[in-house]
């Protein structure tokens, strides 16, 4: 025990006025002769004992009355802090804020729940004893360094923590920031700190409880474990969870639907929420009304609004604000297509068109007259395997192999660029392809095949389909008997076996990602493959694209299916342009933007929209334009200095389920490891107390003095009872 | 010829004491509470041995001889007592019977001791047994008793020889005024020793607090009334010692006992009631059990009250 004012303790000498009182007391003393004097003998005799034993409790009472006063006084701290080795001894402290955008929520004065993790964070390191250091970390679902090192400029950490600005990320389990916390500080040396995470207590921040039990109790002695949880009462919440458009190759200059989904996160019901959409931030005429939405129920809505002329643009949903206003505006970045350009690249070398392997297939992509092909949104070229060279390949969002022959080396680089910088490439095997350089080259060198092919055997028929039950491809999904049909319904007599036998992990160039099925044989062969490879994805199919090994081409489903696949690869590009908070990008620009100043700006949505500064470098021969991670929800401008137009707009979109308020029940903190030390701010019990008691110790001067008013009390009652007539 | 003798005690009582008069009867005998408890009387209740009885054989000459009963006649009895003219009525023989009034022997003991000092002025407890003692000196004299006043604390103090002459008041006061409290009172042997002396039956009036061994008190009180005597006891407290009521811290010096206690008297006064009280209920029980007349004498009130609250009492009983 400590104390604030311990010079007051000399007041606790006044314990000796009650005796002085009683001393001086007997000397004032009234004489007198008395003649009954032996019956007073008698009586003092029987009382002799309870009247000795009165007066001690009562110069007791009075003396403890006496020294309980300058003790509280004193103002007596106590503290049973485990972590602290003394109240007044310097510590480190590793402070973690949650900046999960849900931590923006309001409580209808204007005061988030980040305002609320500030002033907590700051009576943290208000209550730090003279000489402490102190690091301040941001965490959503990584950790984000402010003052990663702990430093003994508490100033600067109190500055740091009224300065830093809110950001979107979702939160994801306390544990991996955390860990990477305490990587980050063990690799800098010996330093070990109390570690304070202040939370609003989402259940995602918990979601993880096991490993973070697991991780408190294995650094419980270097870096003990404090989670402060703020009082995050649930509010009214309504918030745009899904924006897309309905179709998978939006056309410039023309109409198109998004579809609009509102999910109401609080536990109030909404009737006719009124949902508009903008266009590059202007809004547009057309919007949606949702009749009602009842808590947890999400409702979608379809707005038609005309796209502009070709090239990227931003849409964006909104809603009327509510105390969390992140959720109410979703930013949707999409690349309007006036042309598509597709390369079939035809390795069968037949003079009848109708003989080639992509005969079918052009026919699919141009579902129109040939006078109308020339305004027809898909624009497809054909260029025999070998004459395939590197030129070709120029402004191709998608080529097509069939039957490829043997191709020159310069020829394979430059279909590795293309695909690496976000180019679509589908394979078909068939009767002419070039086994030896697809296994080689294709597969195992460049590892832009998904997989080796073993050729079938001439002589055996097979009678193969497709496994259409619940396949979850995006580009299959659709073709499981539906509307759109069934694979199911494709015959294949012939199919290359696709192999991936002789694969490992460490055969293929790091950009060769991860091989996923498309579809499937009834059987379990695959039927189609997908690989991810730089930022672009490779389709490899089992047999041709004609009628030579299947009877695909002459099914219903074979031109929509075609669509399809196009719409998914040239979506997959668009992704690149819809990022998730914290995520950052890197561009590709013309050369004339070289070692250019550059600038990420966030379209005015916030008083304050997000701006940062970069160059334009050169990376190899490509010329990048890198961002930072980027903090807020929203769209962005990307612009060159000295050059005009925007040159590119991407759009960040949060997590919706960082819009849920589901909190962690106060019982399953129970279920944290004991090492972990739970303080959950609430109205009867604030949180500031409860931090400085930590630190400080509790004041003890109210106890002290409700105890000093109950020994008055008593006092009182005895002295009364005590002089009573007994 | 009782309200003759009611006239002489008056014209006595208003010559007792005048306001002027400075003298002891004046400050011991107050003309009103004198005046009063002449009119009331001090008889005998009991059967006494008056000293005068055999001096005068008349019945009518001086006491009074009056009528109580008829009884048969039995062989032995005087003829002279036989009841003639009832003889002649009724052929039957019955004696006559009279009742004698006699004076009577009064012993007046006051207890001179330490203890009887406390009390200030008029509640002073010797003086208020001055009083008192004065009073029925007065009473026993005018009705030509006989008195004998004693004082006494461990031993009993003679004062003057038995008398029965009114004219030795002035006497007898003067003594009372002139006796001042010194030792420590004994009062259970000094009431055996005086049953002892005590010969002939008459009246024994005590006025005491009884600030002794309860045992002994009781057992001197039994002795005494088992001797024939009739005791008229005074038991004479000053209000403290009745109520306790003090405040503050005190220290108690002993009168008799060489002791002092400091204390709070508020923290024990409950108990100090208790046992005063239960002091005063045995003494009073003692009396009671050996037809002894008990009264308690506050000395707040004043003697005309007791006094005549007392006689008041007495005259009930004894019918006159």
């Amino acid at each position: 025990m400590t104390f604030l004012n311990a010079m007051l303790l000399w007041g606790s000498l006044a314990i000796g006025v009650p005796i002085l009182l009683e001393l001086l007391n007997r000397t004032r003393v009234r004489h007198m002769k008395w003649a009954a004097m032996r019956f007073l003998e008698v009586c003092v005799q029987e009382n002799r004992r309870r009247l000795r034993l009165e007066d001690l409790l009562l110069m007791l009472v009075r003396c403890l009355v006496l020294l309980l006063l300058a003790l509280a006084l004193a103002r007596p701290l106590f503290s049973r802090s485990s972590t602290a080795k003394g109240l007044n001894h310097a510590v480190t402290a590793i402070i973690l804020i949650d900046v999960s955008y849900g931590m923006q929520m309001s409580d209808g004065s204007g005061r988030t729940r980040l305002d609320q993790a500030r002033e907590t964070a700051e009576t943290i390191v208000d209550s730090l004893p003279r000489g402490s250091a102190a690091a301040l970390y941001l965490f959503a679902e990584r950790a984000m360094p402010l003052i990663p090192i702990p430093t003994g400029d508490l100033a600067l950490i109190r500055r740091t923590l009224r300065d830093f600005s809110a950001s979107d990320p979702a939160s994801g389990p306390l544990a991996v920031p955390l860990q990477q916390v305490i990587d980050r500080l063990s690799s800098e040396g010996d330093v070990q700190g109390e570690v304070y995470v202040v939370t609003d207590g989402q259940s995602h921040v918990f979601r993880g409880m096991v490993p973070l039990s697991e991780l408190a109790a294995s650094v419980r002695e270097s870096f003990p474990l404090s989670l402060l949880v703020l009082n995050a009462p649930i509010e009214a919440n309504l918030g745009v969870s899904r924006l897309e458009p309905d179709t998978a190759l939006p056309a410039a200059d023309e109409p198109a639907r998004f579809f609009v989904e509102v999910t109401n996160y609080g536990q109030t019901s909404y009737e006719n929420i009124n949902v508009g959409l903008s266009l590059n931030g202007e809004p547009a005429s057309a919007g949606g009304r949702i009749p009602a939405l009842s808590p947890g129920e999400s409702v979608m809505t379809a707005i038609e609004i005309r796209l502009p002329e070709e090239g990227t643009h931003h849409v964006t949903a909104f809603i009327p604000d509510d105390r969390l206003a992140v959720d109410n505006r979703r930013t949707l970045a999409i690349r309007t297509h006036d042309r598509v350009n597709l390369l079939l690249v035809e390795g069968r070398t037949e003079t009848e068109p109708s003989e080639n392997s992509l005969f079918f297939l052009r026919q699919a992509l141009q579902p129109v007259p040939p006078a109308q092909r020339g305004d027809f949104l898909l624009q497809v070229h054909t260029v025999s395997g070998a004459d395939f060279r590197a030129p070709d390949l120029t402004g191709v969002s998608v080529a097509v192999l069939s039957e490829l022959p043997n191709l020159t080396p310069e020829t394979v680089d430059a279909l590795e660029a293309f695909v690496a910088g976000g180019g679509s490439l589908l394979i078909f095997p068939g009767p002419d392809t070039d086994i030896e350089f697809h296994n080689q080259v294709l597969y195992r060198e460049t590892g832009l095949a998904p997989a080796g092919l073993i050729p079938p055997d001439p002589a055996l028929e097979e009678r193969r389909v497709i496994q259409d039950r619940n396949p979850d491809h995006a580009a299959t999904s659709a073709f499981s008997g539906g509307v759109s049909g069934s694979l199911s319904s494709v015959l294949f007599t012939r199919t290359a076996l696709l192999n991936r036998e002789d694969e490992t992990e460490s055969s293929f160039p790091p950009r060769a990602g991860p091989v996923t099925l498309v579809a499937e044989f009834t059987d379990g062969d695959p039927a189609v493959l997908e690989r991810p490879f730089g930022r672009g994805r490779v389709i490899l199919f089992s047999s041709t694209a004609d009628t030579t090994w299947n009877d695909f081409p002459l099914r219903a489903v074979y031109v929509p299916f075609i669509h399809r696949l196009v719409g998914y690869l040239l979506q997959l590009q668009d992704t690149q342009l819809n990022l998730s908070v914290g995520q950052s990008m890197t561009v590709e620009l013309s050369p004339e933007a070289l070692d250019r100043v550059a600038t990420i700006e966030q379209l005015a949505e916030d008083d304050e929209p997000y701006r940062e500064v970069t160059h334009v470098e050169l990376v190899g021969e490509r010329v990048l334009m890198r961002t930072p991670p980027l903090p807020r929800a929203g769209g962005y401008l990307l612009r060159v200095e000295g050059l005009d137009d925007i040159v590119h707009r991407v759009a960040v979109q949060t997590d919706p389920e960082e819009s849920s308020q589901e909190i962690l029940d106060p019982e399953d903190y129970d279920r944290l490891d004991s090492s972990i030390r739970v303080i959950r701010d609430t109205e009867s019990d604030p949180m500031t107390a409860r931090v400085n008691s930590l630190r400080r110790g509790s004041e003890l001067s109210r106890a002290f003095l409700t105890f000093l008013l109950v020994l008055l009390v008593l006092e009182s009652i005895l002295a009364h009872r005590f002089s009573r007539s007994r | 010829m009782k309200k003759r003798h009611h006239h002489q005690q008056d014209k006595r009582a208003a010559s007792a004491a005048s306001p002027a008069d400075d003298s002891v009867e004046a400050r011991l005998l107050d003309s009103r509470t004198v005046g009063k408890a002449a009119l009331l009387g001090l008889t005998a209740r009991k059967i006494v041995e008056g000293s005068m009885a055999g001096l005068n054989k008349s019945p009518l000459s001086g006491f009074a001889i009056e009528f109580r009963q008829h009884r048969e006649y039995t062989p032995g009895d005087e003829l002279k007592h036989v009841d003639w003219k009832l003889y002649g009525k009724t052929d039957r023989f019955y004696i006559k019977q009279y009742e004698q009034e006699t004076n009577f022997d009064c012993s007046l003991l006051l207890d001179a001791s330490e203890s009887m000092a406390y009390g200030k002025g008029s509640q002073n407890k010797l003086e208020y047994g001055r009083v008192l003692a004065s009073v029925f000196s007065y009473l026993v004299l005018s009705e030509r008793n006989r008195l004998t006043l004693q004082f006494f604390d461990r031993e009993v103090e003679d004062t003057l020889p038995p008398t029965s002459n009114p004219g030795s008041l002035h006497n007898l006061c003067e003594l009372l005024v002139a006796r001042e409290p010194t030792r420590q009172t004994a009062i259970g042997d000094i009431l055996r020793k005086l049953a002892d002396r005590l010969r002939t039956r008459g009246i024994c009036i005590i006025i005491s607090d009884f600030f002794d061994d309860t045992d002994a008190v009781v057992k001197g009180l039994r002795r005494l009334s088992f001797q024939g005597q009739e005791v008229i006891v005074f038991h004479v407290m000053h209000p403290d010692e009745l109520e306790f009521p003090f405040d503050g811290t005190v220290e108690f010096d002993g009168f008799e006992v060489a002791d002092i206690q400091t204390l709070q008297p508020r923290r024990i006064r409950e108990s100090y009631l208790k046992t005063i009280t239960a002091f005063r209920k045995d003494i009073q029980k003692a009396c009671e059990q050996n037809d002894i007349t008990y009264t308690l004498v506050d000395t707040s009130k004043s003697p005309e009250e007791i006094i005549s609250g007392f006689l008041t009492t007495r005259m009930h009983y004894t019918g006159r």
